[in-house]
């Protein structure tokens, strides 16, 4: 877990209250993540969870309080962020090197970094064999690979991620859940990962941070005190299965 | 092999039954004709043979008249492609812009194009400009409300994406909204192709003009009924039909080789 209470925090939110028309959706949110720290949010459906990671990228505005993103507001700070969606939301009418270009293209960067950029990025998700493949010609798991790549293109400084692979099979999210921390330790980038599972929070978190539904708000903070390096063999250790029994209880007694 | 005795069987089954229809066709004017007789059966229900034989004199003419109603249902059919898809641009640019003007596009649609064609006739005299607008108010709508369709009804995460990457409203349009549209648009485009030929021979009932006794389907339509040539008249029923087949064809290929890549409408369910 890494400590840097003395660092300007890389996001912040502050007394932060979300309303749509007469319901609250998220009440009195504090929280800050530090440089390279892994949250995961858990909680019932209807907790706001996705509310709370779109407020941070900027998608929705708060009713009342502070977020801060890098010292700013989130929609300044978009060049620093990336969203992963809940499915891949790849275009379909564009191949896969097209595809993970995107985003440097709309910035307007020259063909060249564009190739060569996502061309990158793609091996390093294992998908150098797939670049001219449409997104109907891939499986569910390279299609989240992809949308993975696409997010890294900009180097991002904060990586959201709405529960990405929760429509995945167990095998296929295991492995993405071992790429996404290897990328993690060589990048570190402040991720906020929004999941249903309380295996894959401890799995891939420092943090997982307990929402309660109707209004959302931190019901608990869990950190996990497990080994920065991990991999397949630490979800039999006992430590790891103790601290999921702790998230799932957590999330099953906050209704 | 069992797909190849599909195939045969496939295309045995329309053979057989058009020669079950045709046999049934035969029997009813032989029939007709023993009772009234034949020259009163030749105008009310001719021989099949009679009908090809009157394509085959009548073919110069037929083939001439067929060009040029071809030429009006393919100016009408581009003109309703074009002006619909820059109204549609227009009407989804905002939301105030689609409902200033969406009840006045119904409004147009919604009177009948058969009460309007002789306002055009008064307007634009008879002729190409009176058939080519009319075939335009045919197939004007379809593109219209498809298109709008499509590019209003862009999915929400993607245009998060786009938001999410700094991406101009000029972006958003040209790499997201308006190909996202396209299945849609190319739908309406689909439906105005079917119906421009058809637009075009409703025209020339109005507007129609003869050059050297010669005008487009419609016009031979009311010509050869006037004169009783009614073999000729199903000869010409026989050309409209033909048409209609190489419109449609032509519209529904274009429609499959701008999605074939990547639109479940255009590919082979399929995975590689």
């Amino acid at each position: 877990m890494t400590t840097n209470s003395n660092n300007i925090p890389m996001v912040r939110l502050a007394g932060a209250h979300k309303r749509f028309g007469e319901t609250t959706v998220l009440e009195d949110i504090n929280f800050q993540a530090a440089k390279g720290e892994f949250i995961s949010l858990v909680g019932p459906s209807g907790c706001g969870k996705s509310t709370l990671l779109k407020i941070i990228a900027g998608l929705h505005s708060l009713s009342e309080g502070e977020v801060v993103v890098d010292g700013m507001n989130p929609k300044n700070a978009r060049e620093e962020m990336a969203f992963i969606f809940q499915e891949a939301n790849l275009l379909p009418w564009k191949r896969v090197q097209q595809n993970t270009e995107l985003p440097l293209k709309l910035r307007g960067e020259s063909t060249e970094r564009r190739v060569e950029t996502a061309r990158k990025m793609l091996e390093l998700v294992n998908l150098s064999h797939a670049l001219d493949k449409f997104p109907w010609q891939l499986s569910g798991g390279m299609r989240m690979r992809v949308s993975i790549a696409r997010a890294l293109t900009l180097a991002p400084r904060v990586l959201l991620l709405d529960e990405p692979f929760g429509a995945l099979d167990e095998m296929t999210r295991d492995n993405l859940n071992e790429d996404l921390l290897r990328i993690h330790a060589r990048d570190q980038w402040t991720a906020f990962f929004v999941t249903h599972s309380a295996a894959e929070a401890v799995f891939l978190s420092n943090k997982v941070v307990v929402l309660s539904a109707n209004p959302g708000r931190i019901s608990q903070v869990i950190e996990i005190d497990l080994p920065k390096e991990r991999n397949a063999e630490l979800r039999e250790g006992s430590a790891y299965l103790n601290y999921v029994a702790k998230v799932s209880n957590a999330i099953r007694t906050v209704h | 092999m069992a797909s190849t005795s599909k195939k045969i069987q496939s295309a045995l089954l329309p053979i057989t039954s058009g020669a079950i229809i045709l046999a049934v066709w035969y029997l009813i004017s032989y029939w007709y004709g023993r009772s009234v007789g034949y020259d009163v059966q030749r105008i009310i229900i001719p021989f099949p043979h009679q009908i090809t034989s009157a394509l085959w004199s009548e073919r110069e003419v037929l083939w001439q008249s067929t060009r040029q109603t071809a030429l009006s249902a393919l100016i009408g059919f581009v003109a309703a492609v074009s002006v619909g898809y820059a109204l549609s641009m227009l009407l989804a640019s905002a939301v105030w812009v689609k409902k200033a003007l969406y009840p006045w596009v119904l409004v147009l649609q919604m009177t009948p194009v058969v009460v309007l064609a002789p306002i055009f006739v008064l307007w634009m005299g008879q002729g190409l400009p009176s058939i080519t607008a009319i075939t335009f108010m045919i197939g004007f709508f379809p593109v219209v409300a498809n298109t709008t369709m499509g590019l209003v009804s862009t999915d929400r995460n993607l245009l998060d994406l786009f938001e999410m990457s700094n991406a101009t409203k000029a972006q958003e349009i040209l790499h997201l909204r308006v190909p996202y549209a396209m299945p849609y648009f190319l739908t309406g485009m689909k439906i105005a192709g079917t119906l421009a030929p058809i637009g075009a021979i409703s025209g020339d009932l109005f507007a129609g003009s003869s050059q050297g006794g010669v005008g487009g389907i419609g016009y031979m339509v009311i010509l050869y009924n006037s004169q009783l040539k009614i073999p000729e008249l199903f000869a010409t029923a026989l050309v409209a039909c033909m048409l209609g087949f190489v419109f449609v064809g032509c519209v529904n290929w274009l429609h499959w080789y701008l999605l074939k890549d990547w639109h479940d409408s255009a590919r082979k369910v399929e995975n590689t």
